[in-house]
């Protein structure tokens, strides 16, 4: 395992397990012996990338004043040595996500997580993944041979019975973000996932029924997870820009993220992502439990929404026109052209105008930009 | 502090969540019925944005300015235009409904499907475009899931009703039918007893689940080559509840949260009559979000009122094993009671009473006799279509699930 920052003195604290698993000894083009049947799967770019982005995001820009970060542990695979930056301490180097250290770090989350019911636990995984019955996370060493007795599934684990399981988590807040294809294949007629480890077996008695845990899916069961090879995948940077920006919502004299409003921020993100062109569709889902409400992070200052303004004036605006949001006597944030206008602002109550030179030449009536995202009409 | 107070003007049939935006941006939301009568808002004097999102899916906002003195606000309901879509995530969602329905007596393929290489009548565009929307549908699904009906033929639909013996009866699909472009929406009305559609193409069938007493079929199907590519949908006739669906489905998790008591809890009244599969859909919800208060007595109602329905003894399981102090052999024989009554409507009631079961199995303390329930419940788990709301499973008859049922032998190269 691979604690890359741990802090003794936060309790209640956020305790995040990363894992990232871009390279697999057994499948297509992994350096070992390869499996029978790899079901078509092969080596990943994106999530040793997706994986590095999300601990870094989480050690350097999360911040819970109810339960500030404590513990930051990362295994990625990936055939070239990454290192995590740790502020104030330079550079880490992480274990690979084989399951035997997958487990551990587990293992060790959880017990650093059931030491306080207001502990926040963080679970995020990026990798490939098999469907049937259950969601199986594969390791890095999935398909390797021996075993006794042999055991196809032996270095994956099951997702579901693993959430499922954390029901014996005394944490009320937990956050689950699985970054991963769940595809069903018929090479899979005879996988329920009953075979496949739990990290953590679910028990009927001394379970916490007040926890929140709600599970953010990349995509919908049966379904595809994208990303560009060696970039951060869709998910991923769906999932930063909602939590630093507008899965929030106001509460209090605060903007604050949590389980009830980062879901819809982040399926409009991607959503609006699967219109544009050459964009496969991605589909994401969130499910899990949901008892009340658990926070994530504070931002410190308004969060960022986007914006999507179009025109029902009866002639085309001029291409010279722009559209201003202006708040009090400032013009805060301009977009050029006739639109439609796409532009992400800070969430306030503005006036939208449609301007040409210095004449207005068109009016949003509503004005009130606020997350998850703003939709206009300027007439 | 001021008071907005905001007067119901519409019907009983209706209800809403209204939001109240105050300039900082902060939003108050409080459920708004005929029954529960006006809503009340203690506001600082100054302007609010007021949003209305309705039970059907519609969205309605205004601006609203509150005086020293308080204001008060007559809220309708939207009365033109078709209800807001509530946009789901499923790519193959059919398009709208249309209302206008003939009734059919013959639901074979010939009746009522066009192929789609007909020629299409000149200037017919509109025709020609949504064929091509029903097929980019299915292409995305077959991309994205690969879980469509593969076939050698058109599909043809068939009814099944589970028999109080537990065996499976064909049943005669007398119902509204209306062929659209790329398919057929069928519209039916099925009473006591768990009922599953069949959609057959070939060898290849897929069943699933009615998820109310008034339920709409939507099936849509291209050809390519030598097979036919179909994708079935099933939803309730019930607007509210379908919008209800919609905004869990897009993640609005505190307005279903705010809406799901008003919307069910007549539903829930009406249910020992009339709509129990749809109380036990919304009974999932509160048990989803913890809320079981609002569940009340409702699950052994269900369970003890409509002994056909699986969901119901699901959910009052899981009532119990969330319950502050947990009753384990009362939750034990429901879940068992449950996998007897065959699989639930829903597939989170699969999904429940497969990890009601998994708990019980996984018992350190006591020995639970639940292996034949778990052998049985995932005999349909590894054939099920996880993605549908409704249960929804390949096979080869109602009782044998099979996943590789999708596909047709002949498309297989088996035969």
């Amino acid at each position: 395992m691979t604690v890359v920052f741990e802090r003794d003195d936060v309790q209640p604290g956020t305790h995040v397990l990363a894992i990232g698993i871009g390279l697999y000894d057994h499948l297509i083009g992994g350096p070992e012996t390869m499996l029978d049947n790899p079901f078509g799967l092969g080596q990943l770019g994106s999530p040793p990338i997706s994986a590095k982005r999300f601990a870094e995001w989480m050690l350097t820009d999360l911040h819970n004043p109810a339960a500030e970060l404590a513990s930051v542990d990362v295994l990625i695979s990936s055939p070239d040595q990454v290192t995590i930056d740790v502020p104030g301490e330079g550079s880490k180097q992480v274990a690979p996500a084989t399951l035997a250290n997958i487990q551990e770090a587990f293992d060790g989350w959880l017990a650093r997580v059931n030491t306080d019911n207001g502990n926040v636990a963080v679970f995020y995984h990026c990798g490939h993944g098999l469907e049937s019955t259950d969601l199986a996370l594969l390791a890095q060493d999935f398909g390797a041979p021996g075993g006794d007795p042999p055991r196809l599934w032996r270095n994956a684990y099951n997702f579901h019975r693993t959430h499922l399981g954390l029901r014996r988590c005394i944490a009320d807040g937990q956050f689950f973000f699985v970054d991963a294809c769940r595809q069903v294949s018929a090479d899979l007629l005879e996988f329920d996932g009953g075979d496949v480890t739990s990290l953590i077996e679910p028990k009927l008695r001394r379970t916490n029924t007040d926890r929140n845990a709600p599970i953010f899916y990349a995509s919908a069961r049966d379904s595809k997870a994208f990303a560009k090879t060696d970039e951060v995948s869709r998910f991923t940077a769906a999932l930063l820009t909602s939590i630093e920006g507008n899965g929030a919502d106001r509460v209090g004299a605060q903007w604050k993220v949590s389980n009830e409003s980062l879901p819809s921020a982040v399926l409009k993100r991607i959503q609006r992502g699967n219109a544009q062109p050459d964009v496969p569709v991605q589909i994401p889902t969130c499910d899990g439990e949901y008892s009340s409400t658990s926070f994530l992070h504070v931002l410190d200052g308004a969060p960022s929404v986007p914006v999507f303004v179009g025109s029902a004036a009866a002639q085309a605006f001029p291409q010279s026109a722009r559209l201003e949001f202006r708040r009090g006597q400032g013009v805060v944030a301009t977009s050029p052209g006739p639109g439609p206008w796409e532009l992400e602002v800070a969430a306030a109550v503005y006036d939208i105008l449609a301007v040409d030179d210095a004449d207005v030449i068109g009016t949003d009536a509503n004005g009130w930009v606020m997350p998850a995202e703003y939709e206009g009409t300027v007439a | 502090m001021s008071e907005l107070r905001v007067e119901p003007l519409f019907g009983p049939d209706e209800s809403a969540v209204v939001q109240l935006v105050d300039e900082q941006l902060s939003v108050v939301q409080k459920a708004l019925t005929v029954d529960s009568g006006p809503a009340r808002f203690d506001v600082d004097e100054g302007s609010y944005l007021m949003r209305a999102l309705w039970s059907d899916g519609r969205r309605t906002q205004q601006v609203v300015e509150v005086a020293s003195t308080g204001a008060a606000v007559q809220l309708d309901a939207p009365s033109d235009g078709p209800p807001a879509e509530i946009s789901t995530l499923d790519p193959t969602a059919p398009e709208a409904i249309i209302e206008s329905a003939t009734r059919h007596s013959d639901l074979s393929a010939d009746a009522l499907w066009q192929p789609q290489s007909a020629p299409q009548r000149a200037g017919d565009t509109a025709t020609t475009e949504a064929h091509d929307a029903t097929r980019e549908q299915i292409e995305r699904a077959l991309e994205v899931t690969g879980m469509v009906l593969q076939g050698p033929e058109a599909p043809t639909p068939s009814l099944w009703r589970r028999a109080d013996s537990g065996t499976w009866e064909a049943q005669p699909l007398d119902a509204d039918a209306e062929t659209v472009p790329g398919g057929v929406d069928v519209r039916l009305s099925v009473g006591d007893a768990l009922h599953l559609v069949e959609v057959r193409s070939g060898a290849a069938r897929q069943y699933l689940a009615l998820p109310a007493e008034q339920s709409i079929v939507s099936i849509r199907s291209f050809a390519a080559g030598s097979a036919f590519y179909t994708s079935t949908d099933v939803r309730t006739a019930d607007d509210d509840v379908e919008a209800l669906r919609g905004y869990i489905q897009n993640g609005e998790l505190a307005v279903a949260r705010t809406l799901a008591p008003e919307v069910m809890a007549e539903r829930f009244l009406r249910s020992k009559v009339a709509a129990p599969r749809i109380a036990a859909l919304g009974a999932y919800f509160l048990l989803r979000v913890g809320d079981l208060e609002r569940l009340h007595n409702w699950p052994d109602n269900l369970t003890r009122w409509k002994t056909w329905l699986p969901d119901g003894p699901v959910i009052a399981a899981w009532q119990r094993l969330q319950a502050d102090q947990p009753d384990y052999d009362e939750a034990y024989e429901l879940l068992l009671e449950a996998a007897r009554r065959g699989p639930p409507v829903y597939t989170e009631g699969v999904r429940l009473l497969k990890n009601g079961l998994d708990l019980f199995a996984n018992d350190d303390e006591e020995e639970w006799a639940v292996a034949d329930a778990v052998a049985e419940i995932d005999r349909y788990g590894k054939a099920m279509n996880w993605g549908k709301s409704e249960t929804a499973f390949f096979g080869d008859a109602p009782h044998r699930p099979r996943l590789g049922a999708r596909l047709s032998q002949r498309l297989l190269g088996y035969s």
